[in-house]
């Protein structure tokens, strides 16, 4: 099998990459941008290894209230997307609602929610929710209609129950979609729950960043930015990971075929 | 002999558009009865009315004496595609009728185990569909449907999609594995050459709206080998269907 070729770091990226920070570190330190505005790269990894305690705690609880919203979520889709699956007149209800939904930015919710539930972890997780539900529901809707219709009277004619056809039809097929659903989803939902701690919380990274903000360091700003885009990227590999284990004939379906 | 499969008189049309005008068949016990016909003309739908996925609009189904009309799990169907689920190991694709009709999973893989040798699949159990050539998969895909139903098949173009050489292969596969099975076999083809060498009696059927308009009864010796494709018995069998196929 060929080895998959990486786009993100090749030779040349990762040289601009270094370029560019290596000019960032320059200006900074020259003194032409005063440190408030833009602190030096090393400065800012400096930060983060001195205040670690500091935002760690902080960073527990944004992780807290992404995983919460998004384990929550992907339970809802698959209870809606199934019931939509199974039930026409559900689908109908519940179609035109989801699609809609859509044209509001969720985040400008994020006002009402506190409101509605406080300054605790409520309002965030619910905010997650939201901003989860409709890339995993949307992605596994599409999976479960798109199965071979022959497969699935193939099924039927050795007399599978709806359970059965589930299981080992409409599932397998939906999952390379509800993957990518789920990396739409991690991405956003991390930006969701920050958010929405700017909006009135706490704690939280969000929360830290607006301290960090009011005090103008921007140090601990960018720190904040840092951890952030780890906390994103780990996650990504982390669902990538579980694609892989989850999906093994994946894995050979490029390979080559044997002859008799 | 037992009637296997009895259909009377069945008629089926589709928005209006009559596929199926009057179509009776028998298929007795370890037999296999072939049916060919113009493309089009409606043997898919012949074979799932009779599998019971889909209804006539007039007619019944009698499966081993019984009404089987509507009514699904009985015979088990192989189409031209394999159809076997890339996301299962061949193993498991196979035994997965046995799975649904409520066995443990070990219990049923078990039994399908005792058939790989026959079927040319020993040392592929744990290989995902994508990693075997064609013609394994149809094997795969057969025996498949063999742990559904050991005794009545339907196979709708089994050898369809294949190269004429696996093909070849295929048939002379297929008339040695029948003859160690006892199946009742509904066999439909385009190719004459294969309903005449595989078949005890062959249906042929009129462009859509489909009738019967001959049956023959194929008394070549059996078993038989690649040799009866030229013998004069073979020859005059395939210029009387080209004949009938062509009014």
């Amino acid at each position: 099998m060929k080895k998959k070729k990486n786009i993100v770091f090749n030779f040349y990226s990762v040289l601009f990459f270094i370029f560019i920070l290596t000019a960032w570190e320059i200006v900074s330190r020259a003194g032409s941008v005063p440190e408030y505005i833009l602190p030096a790269p090393t400065k800012i990894l400096l930060s983060v290894f001195i205040n670690f305690r500091l935002y760690w705690f902080d960073l527990a609880i944004t992780i807290i209230e992404t995983l919460s919203g998004f384990f929550i979520a992907i339970i809802l889709a698959f209870i809606t997307s199934v019931l939509m699956d199974s039930f026409k007149i559900v689908n109908k209800m519940i179609y035109p609602l989801l699609i809609t939904s859509q044209t509001i930015p969720i985040i400008t919710l994020a006002p009402l929610f506190i409101i509605w539930f406080g300054y605790g972890l409520l309002p965030k997780i619910i905010i997650v929710i939201l901003i989860c539900f409709f890339p995993i529901t949307v992605s596994l809707l599409s999976g479960f209609a798109n199965a071979d219709f022959e497969q699935i009277n193939l099924l039927k004619s050795m007399k599978a129950s709806k359970f059965h056809i589930y299981k080992y039809i409409k599932l397998p097929y939906s999952l390379p979609g509800f993957f990518s659903g789920l990396k739409i989803a991690a991405t956003y939902s991390i930006m969701g729950a920050t958010i929405g701690e700017w909006v009135g919380g706490k704690d939280g990274i969000g929360v830290f960043m607006l301290r960090a903000k009011h005090s103008f360091a921007t140090d601990k700003v960018f720190g904040a930015i840092l951890i952030i885009t780890i906390l994103s990227i780990l996650f990504i590999r982390l669902i990538d990971a579980i694609e892989k284990r989850s999906m093994p004939w994946k894995n050979f379906e490029k390979g080559e075929v044997l002859e008799e | 002999m037992k009637n296997k499969i009895e259909v009377n008189e069945i008629k089926k049309s589709y928005n209006g558009l009559d596929t199926i005008e009057n179509i009776s068949l028998t298929l007795k016990e370890n037999r296999i009865v072939s049916i060919i016909g113009p493309s089009g003309c409606g043997k898919t739908t012949l074979f799932e009315i009779i599998s019971g996925l889909d209804r006539p609009d007039r007619g019944s189904v009698f499966i081993d004496g019984t009404d089987y009309t509507g009514r699904t799990g009985r015979v088990s169907y192989m189409r031209q595609k394999d159809l076997l689920f890339p996301w299962l190991t061949i193993l498991d694709n196979v035994s997965l009728p046995v799975l649904l009709k409520g066995e443990e999973k070990e219990s049923a893989r078990k039994k399908a185990l005792e058939f790989f040798d026959v079927f040319g699949l020993k040392g592929f159990e744990n290989y995902y569909p994508s990693q075997l050539s064609g013609g394994m998969k149809q094997r795969a895909a057969f025996l498949r449907s063999y742990m559904f139903s050991d005794d009545i098949m339907l196979l709708d173009e089994p050898f369809g999609g294949l190269d004429a050489i696996t093909r070849r292969k295929m048939q002379l596969w297929l008339q040695e594995l029948i003859n160690k099975f006892q199946s009742s076999i509904l066999f439909i083809t385009h190719s004459v050459d294969e309903a005449i060498f595989l078949s005890d009696e062959i249906y042929v059927l009129s462009k859509r709206p489909a009738k019967v308009i001959e049956v023959l009864e194929i008394k070549l010796k059996k078993p038989r080998d690649i040799s009866v494709f030229s013998s004069a018995g073979f020859i005059k069998i395939k210029e009387e269907i080209l004949s009938k196929l062509n009014i």
